[in-house]
């Protein structure tokens, strides 16, 4: 047995002697492996904060004026809170849409109660703007026609989430019926609007109005029922 | 073997220590995006673009996902599309009127009642 034991006393202490080395080594990768990963995380983290920053500086919000004061105007936007914007007569720029063309206006072409749009960056709750743009308010609803009036040519609709309107439906409005074989739309007459269809419509919104019930409808398209029973 | 149960009492060590990190990234991640659909709708999930984005060209896709064979009708003042879906993922393009854009996309699935979202987006031509 003796023989045996300095052998085995030399194969222990290669056995200790080369496997120690592996194991001072491997977990040092490991470590270094894991930073990297996680400085990886971070620099993408980053770059998607960044990302986002830059995305929100392409952003604009918009809404009825509530108030005029100096180098400040309060708008209510459509989610019913209100935002601050700072503006300076030299370094903010005014415009107006009319039609397809922007016509450059001043701050003093803008009033209380009328829409506005503001560009420029957003911090808290506060808009530095850059650039003031007077617009239209338009508004698009969609719900069920629950009464056609052909005396007065009006039509009620409850919307998706139970509010009632009334439209007044015009010669100039763009009225178009889905055709349910082809799904082509079809330019059609006050004759053809019935109750039970869905409709889908844009109306021009007053400002000063922010609770009217009754809009003069600028087009709408109607899904007729029997779509949905096919 | 005495370097052996270490090497592996290290790996093990590793494993509870780098893992769980990431785990728990991807499970914010999920969570906060089920949060977005389910606030958005159950059978409409738009992707892009974000709500009160800024362009300077006359059209925009508009790019998401709803219940395949879904109705979709976009509808906004300067703009009226209505097609069928036969897929789930979708891409329309949407002109685009000068100034703020209320484009509301309504989708159609299994019933009358419509999934909607309404988004804000500013066409301002470059000068």
């Amino acid at each position: 047995m003796k023989k045996y034991l300095v052998p085995i006393t030399v194969a222990a202490f290669i056995f200790v002697f080369i496997q120690f080395p592996a194991y001072s080594q491997s977990p040092t990768e490991s470590i270094s492996e894991t930073v990297d990963q996680g400085v990886q995380e971070l620099k993408d983290k980053v770059a998607e904060k960044v990302e986002e920053l830059k995305d929100q500086k392409k952003q604009a919000v918009s809404g009825v004026v509530q108030e005029m004061t100096d180098g400040a105007i309060s708008i209510l936007n459509s989610d019913s809170e209100k935002v601050e914007v700072e503006v300076d007569d030299t370094l903010t720029s005014f415009y107006e849409v009319v039609g397809s063309k922007i016509k450059e206006i001043t701050l003093d072409d803008i009033s209380k109660g009328e829409y506005i749009f503001i560009t420029g960056p957003e911090i808290g709750e506060t808009v530095t703007a850059n650039a003031v743009y007077k617009d239209t308010q338009y508004l698009v609803m969609s719900g069920k026609i629950t009464e056609v009036n052909k005396d007065d040519f009006t039509i009620k609709i409850v919307t998706v989430d139970k509010s009632n309107y009334v439209l007044d439906i015009e010669k100039r409005t763009d009225q178009n019926l889905l055709d349910i074989k082809t799904l082509e739309t079809d330019s059609i007459g006050f004759s053809k609007i019935k109750e039970g269809d869905a409709i889908h419509v844009v109306v021009e919104g007053d400002p000063e109005k922010p609770d009217q019930t009754r809009f003069t409808a600028i087009k709408f398209l109607i899904i007729p029922n029997e779509y949905f029973l096919q | 073997m005495v370097g052996v149960g270490v090497l592996f009492q290290t790996n093990k060590a590793e494993e509870t220590k780098v893992i769980p990190i990431t785990r728990e990234n991807d499970q914010k991640k999920v969570v906060s995006e089920e949060d977005q659909v389910g606030k958005q709708s159950n059978n409409l999930v738009i992707t892009s673009p974000n709500d009160h984005t800024i362009i300077a060209k006359n059209t925009i896709e508009v790019v998401g996902k709803v219940k395949a064979n879904s109705l979709i009708a976009i509808q906004s003042a300067a703009a009226e599309i209505i097609e069928k879906n036969e897929k789930e993922n979708f891409t329309i393009e949407v002109p685009l009127a000068v100034g703020e854009n209320v484009i509301q996309v309504s989708v159609y699935a299994d019933t009358s009642t419509p999934q909607e979202q309404t988004l804000r987006i500013y066409y301002i031509p470059a000068e």
